[in-house]
């Protein structure tokens, strides 16, 4: 060790002391939030999928739903959102709690990626893992979404086309889809994923947040982008396998599928999505969109 | 494979260090906290030559508390007898290191009583459960060490402190 | 080869090692400790325990130090394979969690790697490790210690530990301690001893976050005095943090302040401690997203007494880092021996009463509501209570030597738990009282019998609870019978008894036990030690060594 001169040593710690006190804290004045752009232009832009695992008795979950709007308000339908109720939080109990938010894929879908029984609200965004999870707490949903949206390229890897077609005469709905890839991907298997969600459903729902509404319920709570069932099954079905390159096309048609008997067609959405069946990259959704149905 | 091959090379350290001399350790050199606030260090720790007992204990740990009673009563004695000092540190965190000065004094107790608050001491030891107390013959080495204290468990203890003060080795 | 039989043989690699006290290589010392936890699960569904598909659980580690003369070297290996349960499924997994290396002499002392660090009462910075909870909040990075005269200064800088990885957030330490009584010559040594303290403790973490203006470093500051004279004793700290949204306080702007207080005087047979703190805001945490148990900078005590009796600790008081206000009183009394009232050897009174409250929040302005985000949150008055209280807690403990071979200890507990704030949930709260029995036996020199007796009281939660231990003990080894009842409330929660028994030996520093049985999480107290476990059902077998 080096014997230094006592003051020297002395004036030098108190001036590096005084510059990290003085540098090292960032007080931030109003507006607090920022002021976000409503949406992107052009519809050929990178989208993601954004899980929302709720219930209606969980009372932290109208903030998470509060905070996904907006994320909505800044990036528009960038965001495609698919509220799963699930688990304990979801079950139908006394009334005005008696409603079945639940679906049988909504709960495959769960217990594949932990959200069954794990504390809600849990949020997931294109099925990929943050920091070793893939659920998300409500405080990392903001930053999630920045990492797909702001840091990786705008141009979709694959853009998805969807014409729904809705016959009243039976309720069924039938769904025209064009795949176009726009970028190389590797050699993998790649699913295509069909789903059915409802918005505007009225019913009641617990919340402790007094900014979003009353405290511990809102009776006259709208819920939004609830899926109520799988075209193609709950994890979809195949389009291709093997290399996929800029300038392929595909085609899927279904047609028939029948609606569940409180729905309100003109509420539905048709959500669809691409995403990597196997492979080190297994489930990370690539693509997805967002079309209603009326 | 990584498990096995991890439970191997920890097998291999024991075998390898049982082999190295009998040489007795000594005290780390660590602050501690004394209960009039002032941070010394460990290596001041000495009883001119006699023995010395080092306790780890908390106000929340039963047994130690049990432990340090048990001796309270005899310790007398034991100063006439070998003229052992008793070390007590308490690992008692912030939360709870309030309670030590009036749980030293409300049960009347005579040991030198020393604060780890963070468990820097506590770690340097190797001291994983409490009580674990330690015997320091006169040199400063410490020469028998003991974890978890029942009834009776004095009496070896004293045992132990005599046959020090004689000259004796602890095997 | 399978897991149990693994353990052994590590079991018997230690005591063969025991058996030579210190090990000198090249001049240096090499010490180290070991513990390890394994436990066969069966599925009990009435208790809440799973079976897990691997059926065997353990947490493990092996820590080892080389010291030579100022050069200290350490390393701690930790095996969770996998986890227990009760510990975070992120813990799953083995590796090298803990290294560091070390210089130091009398004045200078520089860590590099793994440390751990506490300033002052550890209000804005404490880094510690409890094992048997599954925490470990160590600094990854270098830390310097300069020791002069009067004053001692620390330095640190480095990311916490966050599992088998690192917290994002990269902290930055400085504390001075300065003992007032070696700056000035005169009052060197007067009896009256003086201290005072000061840090500033800042992170930084990125804004990646669209939504909102985030500060990127967040400082915290903290200063403290200490008097001691005689008898008396005056602690006091106080803490302030700048702007902080981050996920516990709901993203709100408001800045943090905290305020420590403990007086204290205590004299041969009496001791007396009143302490009181005040919390707002102050969750400091190594990641602005992070909850629970991941990541805290800052410590903020419960302001309750720890219980070592396992229905006494049924309820324990989680402490509330963003806004608590709390007041504990302890006292301490010796009746002399071989008077009336103290008997032949004197009968120790442990009284203590604590009560913790919210703090009092309103509103910003009239079109914000309390703890919106994205605002300053909430204003709050300083010595007004909120009007919520979170718990309370009255206990008093007499202990009595009857003989050289009786020991008899009672205890009386009355108990307030707020539910909703400690559990999370809403559910009635909790008023129990509690009423422990504790004898010793010593039959014969390095034999004893102990018997512990509890009950538990309650209209509320999952109704009465009783237990009874009974402990034999002789020479090093040990055996015990636990066998815990819980009455349930008709028409809530049935019935449901927890029989365990376990056994045990201790050979100087090596401890081996072995227990079958149903646990319920809580603290326990047997065989000379206390841990905190969680719910189990099935056979545990710890092993703990140190050399």
């Amino acid at each position: 060790m080096q014997i230094m001169n006592k003051n020297i040593l002395i004036s030098v710690l108190v001036v590096f002391v005084s510059l990290m006190i003085t540098t090292s804290c960032d007080k931030i004045s109003e507006p607090y939030m920022e002021k976000g752009s409503s949406g992107v232009t052009g519809d050929t832009v990178r989208k993601l999928l954004f899980e929302d695992f709720t219930g209606h008795e969980c009372v932290n979950c109208p903030s998470a739903h509060k905070t996904i709007e907006d994320l909505q308000g800044i990036y528009g339908d960038r965001i495609i959102v698919m509220a799963e109720h699930v688990g304990f939080f979801a079950r139908p109990k006394a009334a005005p709690f008696d409603y079945d938010f639940r679906t049988t894929e909504g709960d495959d879908i769960a217990t594949v990626f932990g959200a069954i029984s794990a504390p809600l609200p849990k949020g997931m965004v294109n099925r990929t893992k943050q920091n070793g999870d893939y659920l998300l707490d409500r405080a990392a949903f903001a930053t999630a979404v920045s990492l797909v949206l702001d840091s990786m390229p705008e141009l979709p890897d694959v853009y998805i086309e969807l014409d729904p077609s809705y016959n009243s005469t039976d309720s069924t709905i039938d769904v025209d889809i064009k795949l176009s890839v726009l970028n190389n991907l590797p050699s993998g298997k790649y699913n295509i994923a069909v789903m059915v969600t409802e918005s505007k459903i009225i019913q009641a729902q617990k919340n402790n947040d007094a900014a979003v509404g009353d405290v511990p319920e809102i009776l006259d709570y709208e819920h939004n982008h609830v899926l109520r069932g799988a075209i193609n099954t709950t994890w979809g079905e195949e389009f291709a396998d093997g290399a996929l390159s800029n300038g392929q096309i595909f085609n899927k048609s279904y047609s028939g599928y029948k609606i569940g008997k409180d729905w309100n067609p003109n509420n539905l959405s048709i959500v669809a999505f691409v995403y990597y069946a196997d492979g080190s990259m297994a489930n990370v959704v690539i693509q997805a969109e967002e079309v209603n149905l009326k | 494979m990584k498990k096995f091959n991890a439970i191997i090379a920890i097998v291999i350290v024991a075998f390898i260090m049982s082999f190295t001399t009998d040489n007795k350790r000594r005290i780390p050199k660590v602050d501690v906290k004394t209960l009039d606030g002032k941070m010394i260090s460990t290596s001041t720790f000495n009883n001119d030559g006699n023995p010395m007992i080092i306790s780890f204990w908390a106000t929340w740990c039963k047994p130690c508390v049990q432990e340090l009673t048990t001796i309270a009563d005899v310790y007398e004695d034991w100063q006439d007898e070998t003229g052992v000092k008793l070390i007590a540190i308490s690992v008692d965190n912030s939360r709870t290191s309030g309670g030590v000065m009036p749980l030293i004094n409300g049960k009347d107790w005579d040991y030198e009583v020393y604060l780890d608050e963070n468990g820097d001491f506590k770690r340097a030891m190797g001291v994983n459960l409490v009580p674990h107390t330690f015997l320091v013959n006169g040199k400063g080495e410490i020469v028998w060490e003991h974890t978890s204290f029942t009834e009776g468990s004095e009496l070896e203890l004293i045992e132990l402190v005599k046959k020090l003060k004689n000259g004796e080795e602890i095997k | 080869m399978t897991k149990f039989i693994q353990l052994i043989l590590i079991a018997c690699f230690v005591f063969f090692i025991n058996n030579t006290f210190a090990q000198v290589l090249g001049g240096g010392e090499v010490h180290g400790s070991f513990q390890a936890d394994a436990q066969y699960y069966k599925k009990d569904s009435t208790i809440g325990a799973e079976d897990i598909p691997e059926n065997l659980a353990s947490n493990s580690f092996f820590e080892m130090r080389y010291s030579n003369k100022n050069f200290e070297a350490g390393i701690r290996y930790e095996l969770f394979m996998p986890q227990m349960q009760g510990y975070d499924s992120r813990w799953k997994g083995n590796g090298f969690g803990y290294r560091f290396l070390r210089y130091r002499n009398d004045k200078v002392d520089i860590t590099a790697g793994n440390f751990y660090e506490q300033f002052g009462t550890g209000m804005i910075l404490r880094s510690y490790q409890e094992w048997n909870l599954g925490f470990d909040n160590s600094f990854d990075g270098v830390r310097v210690k300069y020791k002069m005269k009067a004053l001692t200064i620390t330095g640190l800088i480095g990311k916490q530990r966050y599992y088998w990885d690192l917290g994002p957030g990269l902290v930055r330490g400085i504390d001075g301690q300065l003992s007032v009584n070696d700056l000035f010559k005169g009052f060197n040594d007067s009896k009256t001893r003086v201290f005072m303290g000061y840090s500033f403790v800042s992170r930084y973490q990125t804004d990646q976050d669209p939504i909102f203006k985030l500060p990127e470093n967040v400082a915290a500051e903290a200063a403290r005095l200490e008097l001691y004279r005689g008898g008396f004793n005056f602690k006091f700290e106080t803490g302030w943090k700048i702007n902080d949204p981050n996920a516990s306080n709901n993203m709100i702007y408001k800045s943090g302040n905290a305020v420590l207080a403990e007086f204290g005087y205590s004299r041969k047979g009496l001791g007396f401690t009143l302490q009181a703190e005040r919390v707002d805001n102050m969750d400091f945490r190594s990641n602005r997203t992070s909850t629970g148990f991941d990541l805290p900078v800052g410590y903020i005590p419960a302001m309750t007494r720890q219980h070592a009796y396992s229905l006494a600790a049924f309820y324990p008081y989680a402490s509330q880092a963003n806004g608590q206000m709390g007041l504990q009183a302890t006292f301490i009394y010796k009746l002399k021996k071989k008077t009336a009232l103290g008997g032949k050897y004197g009968t120790s009174i442990n009284a203590n009463y604590s009560i913790s409250n919210s703090i009092y929040k309103e509103k910003v302005n009239d079109s914000t509501t309390i703890g919106q985000s994205g605002t300053l949150g909430y204003k709050s008055k300083f010595f007004k209570l909120g009007d919520e209280k979170y718990y309370s807690d009255f206990n008093i403990k007499i202990h009595r030597k009857l003989s050289r071979k009786w020991d008899v200890s009672l205890m009386y507990m009355n108990v307030f738990y707020n539910m909703q704030i400690n559990e999370g949930h809403a559910e009635p709260n909790v008023y129990a009282n509690i009423g422990i029995v504790d004898v010793w036996w010593k039959f014969k020199p390095y034999h004893s019998l102990h018997l512990e007796t509890q009950a538990m009281f309650t209209k509320q939660d999952e109704g009465n609870w009783m237990s009874g231990m009974l402990e034999f003990n002789n020479h090093g080894f040990f055996t015990a019978l636990v066998v815990l009842y819980n009455q349930g409330i008709a028409g809530h929660n049935d019935s449901a008894l927890y029989p365990f028994i376990t056994a045990g030996y201790t050979h100087k520093s090596t401890r081996i036990s072995v227990g079958y049985g149903r646990q319920r999480e809580g603290i326990v107290c047997v065989g000379g030690v206390c841990r905190a476990v969680p719910a189990s059902n099935g056979l545990s077998l710890t092993i703990n060594s140190s050399f």
